[in-house]
């Protein structure tokens, strides 16, 4: 159920056009495909990167290399606010040495998901570039970070927070901006996996 | 507040948030030579009535997310949803261990003291890997280098310690309930390393870690641990773990080195091999530890060997699809045989770098609270 209280900002239909729009960026930027390939951040940049591969495939007629990354190793807060979340494996079965990157996430935010991500892809090798597909760029910026593929940019304030659900993961296709909820105290308990915010 | 206690305090394991005089036991027998006193106010259960304790105050069907427990002191206290998170992030930091660069900068500016009061080679040095590969800093302490060689008491050892302001402490001491004790008086997380005949945890969840890889699971398979069930802080480990997780766990070794208490904890005693071994799914062979046995408690090695050693012949009891492991390091002639210690069956050179991979899931699940956890 969506939350009545919440503002719907993409529906399915959005969400699909501003990734065929996305596809065919990268194609016009890339001529050769050949060397692309494509990184999802877990969770939800997965089935965004898995769609933009299928997309891209149907313009060129060639499927991009698909990486998952889960960047919770990377990430600058764990002695502060613990390990979120269960680690979740990387798989990244082709080389990236010399190959142009394709970095997929849902929303971007305050860049640190993505810092983390750029330091997770180094250790795998060193790509010729790496380039930011996003969803949804929502701003707040806490490092020099910016996509180069973006769906939609949604201006939002700190107290609101922009939830994507997707098919692969929720169900449906939607993106929302609903209000953030009254901060608690940290805790280190066990905890449903909330529908994710964004970061 | 630090007398007030809502509810039983756990035996083996600090919960977070407890104050820094939370009870520590010394589990299934008296200590070896210090045992740590109970606290007063603190009810003296038996272990399988604080499982259920603890199993009970988390029945539900939501997935962990994280450990509630600032120490690693044993496996009796955690839950099997505890263990499947251990185990489940361990799996991902064993893809860690394939990639060219195997490391991550997750605990980069933390520093882990190993002191490590007992030989150990196997242990210490896959800690040591862990923490590096997390890109922690770290400090070795051995009985050799340390003052405790010159008489300091472990306590002022401790405070010692405390004082260089470590993040996480690796202890092993041939004392059953040092790691309590150091609980209770440092600050830093404290993982077990194994201590005296108590517990050594880690070893138990790299032990279930190979047995899930293996065999996709670990409730219903017949487990069979055959050795010096006497001075085992591996099984008394891997016992609670497994019995938690659901497995049937039949023990044998000769009647002069089995604790009565075995059966209360919920294995299957016997001693006869062959009746041990018999449909197993695992089979886990202890070491025969000499160094801690005063008396003789079988004539000879070779006797031993004949009546207890697990030879292929003795191996084709079990399930064809068994699997051998070894804690280490092996008696090869006494408990085990060259052929089967090397055989197809054999996954011990499997546990020890699945070890790496747990004790980095460990270091990892602990390190999240240490900045705002601290008690007092």
């Amino acid at each position: 159920m969506t939350d009545p209280k919440s503002q719907r900002v993409m529906d399915a239909e959005k969400i699909d056009r501003s990734l065929t729009r996305i596809a065919h960026e990268i194609v016009e930027r890339h001529r050769d495909v050949g060397r692309l390939v494509l990184v999802g951040i877990r969770t939800r940049g997965v089935p965004l990167s898995q769609r933009l591969q299928r997309k891209i495939a149907a313009i060129e007629g060639k499927e991009l290399p698909l990486g998952i990354l889960d960047i919770n190793l990377y990430r600058d807060d764990i002695t502060s606010v613990g390990p979120s979340a269960i680690l979740k494996e990387t798989i990244i079965h082709f080389p990236i040495d010399d190959r142009r990157v394709i970095l997929a996430d849902d929303v971007l935010f305050t860049g640190r998901t993505i810092r983390a991500a750029l330091d997770g892809l180094m250790d795998f090798g060193r790509p010729k570039s790496i380039e930011l597909a996003v969803l949804v760029d929502r701003g707040h910026r806490e490092l020099p970070i910016r996509a180069d593929y973006v769906g939609k940019n949604v201006p939002t304030s700190l107290e609101e927070m922009v939830q994507v659900l997707l098919k692969e993961e929720d169900g449906r296709d939607e993106v929302l901006i609903v209000k953030r909820p009254e901060k608690k105290e940290s805790r280190r308990t066990a905890v449903k996996v909330p529908a994710r915010a964004a970061r | 507040m630090s007398g007030m206690q809502e509810e039983p305090r756990l035996h083996a394991t600090g919960r977070k948030g407890a104050a820094p005089g939370a009870r520590a036991g010394s589990g299934t027998r008296p200590a070896a030579r210090r045992p740590v006193p109970p606290r007063p106010d603190a009810p003296d259960r038996a272990p399988a009535a604080r499982v259920e304790a603890k199993a009970a105050r988390r029945e539900s069907d939501r997935p962990l997310l994280a450990l509630e427990h600032r120490h690693l002191l044993g496996i009796l206290g955690l839950t099997s949803d505890e263990i499947t998170l251990i185990l489940d992030t361990a799996r991902s930091f064993a893809e860690v261990s394939t990639r060219t660069v195997k490391k991550v900068p997750t605990l980069r500016g933390k520093t882990v003291v190993n002191f490590f009061m007992e030989p150990s080679t196997r242990t210490r040095s896959s800690f040591e890997i862990a923490e590096k590969r997390l890109s922690a800093d770290t400090l070795n302490f051995s009985l050799s280098g340390s003052s405790l060689a010159k008489g300091e008491t472990l306590l002022d050892t401790a405070r010692n310690l405390e004082a260089m302001a470590p993040d996480m402490i690796v202890i092993r001491h041939q004392a059953s309930g040092a790691p309590h004790f150091l609980a209770r008086h440092c600050r830093s997380n404290i993982i077990n390393a194994g201590d005296g005949w108590h517990e050594h945890p880690t070893q138990a969840l790299l032990d279930a870690f190979t047995i899930r890889e293996k065999k996709g699971r670990l409730k219903g398979l017949r487990v069979a641990i055959v050795g010096d069930l006497m001075h085992s802080r591996v099984l008394r480990s891997n016992l609670f773990l497994l019995k938690t997780m659901g497995a049937d766990v039949v023990v044998c070794a000769p009647p002069t080195l089995t604790p009565v208490e075995l059966s209360r904890l919920g294995a299957r005693v016997t001693f006869r091999i062959d009746e041990a071994l018999e449909g197993a799914d695992v089979i886990m062979m202890l070491r025969i530890q000499r160094e801690r046995q005063q008396g003789g408690a079988f004539p000879t090695a070779r006797e031993y060997y004949n009546l207890y050693g697990l030879t292929a012949e003795r191996a084709r009891r079990a399930r064809p699809d068994v699997i051998i492991m070894h804690p280490g390091p092996m008696n090869r002639g006494v408990e085990i045989d060259s052929a089967v210690a090397d055989g197809p069956y054999s996954v011990i050179l499997e546990q020890v770098t699945n070890g790496v991979a747990v004790r980095m899931a460990v270091l990892y699940l602990l390190a999240g609270g240490t900045l705002g956890g601290i008690a007092g």
